[in-house]
């Protein structure tokens, strides 16, 4: 079968059970398309589907369930799950999350924080250079979203993301949607995480939607995936596209899932800001 | 300070049972209630396995309502929360649940039409492969038929039950007839179900015809699977019923048990 790839630094889209018919259909004019892994794990219907758009796309496998920063070993029935539908698929990334959702043996199916120690840089860095091992190549790991810190945390989470990258030599993930989430959160300035983030590293951005939610007198942003992308994030994206050209960006909508075209025209917007990225790179070089 | 593997189990009891108070000294508060903060969690926990399950179990849904549903849920989540990243794979204890919980106690027939459910999810996510072709049957000489055994393709379930809960779950999909009022002592149901060209079938079965289904899906050998279908029904028609299967694509293969 013919597999599309690499990915381009174009807009792509998440594509979710409610447009398998309309993308097959309508194959519209997206850079390319990313799934979450665990849906395609048991094959049938889901993957029939799947493979069907695959031919058309450049394709990133994105899964959710792995849980990388859990403390106890990785589900290795579950790294081999992922090892057998990259061997099908040929995905061009493959990527991960900064978080867990596993504690003993329970999932949580959510992508919980951790606490910024060495101690869990450790067992992070542990898993990811397991997985890399084990599936053959390298990945990339998401920068979370959050709702709280912990007292211990000793490192800044943007130094612990670039310091996984650097230890184990993974790609990485840039949310920016989650940055300026856990920045109104949390407090700090979204601009110093761009900042930080080492330029090779960062092979793809993910771009969302979020909640605003009244907590008493306060407020916290959540992560939900449910609706546009907000202007703030539209200009920490042009931000961040500033410091790093243009990158492969992903526009992600997970509940309150719209029709098709919602989604398209967020990815002809992305598409916008990476063609001006691309303009300043190339008029500094010339 | 709290070692990562204590309080990553800590986290897991305040998202799954509402116990908070050990992770008080670990989170800063911030001008939000550490509980609050704690909530966004549970929240997602439930409300996205919530929506698993509904996703899994749209008839059981529409059946006992939403707020209901959810109420059903968050006490099926509680009881048996997921033990595998996977979630087509989560919901296999929900029949089982509903047949012990009290408040549905008198929707006898709901624990079926869960079950129905779930071997409709297992047809739609079993692995591809390719159906038995009718010639390399035709092609055995007759006197070796007897000893043939069969493999079930594998997206068929066997399902029966003493309701009419194919005719539940066919009124309540898509452009379903939920005027006509089912009558529950109408009779049960024996089913087999199956995916086809990623279409979810339902081939009714009398009660002979599911035991051979279900004796040759179990291995058995096709003189032994008929013996057991004719045991119920003298008069069964051995060959109309493998040709219906045959046809339809039920086996992924079969062999020659004594070659």
């Amino acid at each position: 079968m013919h597999h599309p790839g690499p990915i381009p630094a174009r807009a792509g889209i998440g594509l979710r059970h409610q447009h398998y018919r309309d993308v097959i259909d309508s194959l519209p004019t997206v850079g390319w398309l990313e799934v979450h892994s665990e849906n395609y794990f048991g094959g049938g219907r889901p993957l029939a589907f799947l493979e069907a758009a695959r031919a058309h796309y450049p394709l990133s496998l994105h899964g959710v369930g792995l849980s990388l920063g859990t403390d106890g070993p990785l589900d290795r029935t579950h790294l081999a799950r992922i090892k057998a539908l990259i061997a099908r698929l040929q995905p061009a990334l493959v990527s991960e999350h900064v978080s867990w959702s596993i504690a003993g043996g329970v999932y949580l199916n959510d992508l919980l924080p951790l606490p910024y120690t060495e101690e869990a840089l450790q067992v992070i860095c542990g898993h990811v250079r397991e997985t890399q091992d084990f599936v053959g190549r390298q990945i990339l790991v998401e920068n979370p979203s959050s709702y709280l810190q912990f007292v211990h945390s000793t490192i800044p989470e943007w130094e612990f993301v670039a310091e996984i990258s650097r230890r184990t030599g993974c790609g990485l993930l840039f949310d920016v949607n989650n940055v300026y989430v856990s920045a109104c959160n949390h407090g700090f300035d979204a601009q110093a995480y761009v900042e930080a983030m080492p330029r090779a590293a960062v092979q793809e951005i993910h771009l969302a939607g979020h909640a605003v939610r009244a907590i008493g007198d306060a407020t916290l942003r959540i992560d939900d995936h449910g609706s546009a992308v907000c202007e703030a994030v539209w200009q920490l994206y042009a931000a961040a596209l500033r410091r790093l050209g243009p990158v492969p960006t992903l526009i992600e909508w997970d509940s309150n899932v719209p029709e098709l075209p919602v989604l398209v025209a967020e990815a002809i917007t992305a598409e916008r800001f990476l063609a001006q990225a691309a303009e300043t790179r190339d008029a500094a070089a010339a | 300070m709290l070692p990562l593997r204590d309080l990553q189990g800590a986290m897991a009891a305040s998202v799954l049972q509402g116990t908070d108070a050990p992770l008080a000294p670990v989170v800063r508060a911030d001008g939000i209630a550490v509980d609050g903060r704690l909530q966004v969690y549970r929240n997602n926990t439930f409300s996205s396995l919530t929506a698993a399950l509904k996703d899994s179990f749209p008839v059981v849904c529409q059946l006992v309502d939403e707020r209901f549903f959810g109420y059903a849920a968050q006490e099926y989540i509680r009881a048996n929360p997921p033990l595998a990243p996977r979630l087509a794979e989560y919901g296999g204890d929900v029949a089982a649940f509903l047949g012990g919980f009290e408040p549905v106690r008198h929707l006898a027939y709901l624990p079926d039409v869960a079950r129905l459910e779930w071997a409709v999810n297992a047809a739609y996510h079993a692995a591809d492969a390719a159906t038995l072709d009718p010639a390399r049957i035709a092609a055995v000489p007759q006197e070796r038929y007897p000893v043939l055994t069969f493999t079930g393709h594998p997206s068929v379930q066997l399902f029966a039950s003493e309701f009419p809960v194919d005719r539940i779950w066919q009124a309540h999909q898509p452009g379903g007839d939920l005027e006509g009022k089912i009558d529950l002592s109408s009779g049960g149901c024996r089913l087999l179900i199956d995916r086809h060209d990623q279409d979810i079938r339902f081939l009714t079965l009398d009660a002979a015809g599911f035991a051979l289904a279900a004796a040759l899906c179990g291995g058995h050998p096709l003189q032994e699977a008929y013996e057991k279908a004719a045991a119920i029904d003298g008069a069964f028609d051995l060959i109309a019923a493998l040709s219906t299967h045959l046809a339809r694509g039920t086996f992924a293969d079969f062999a020659d048990s004594a070659a």
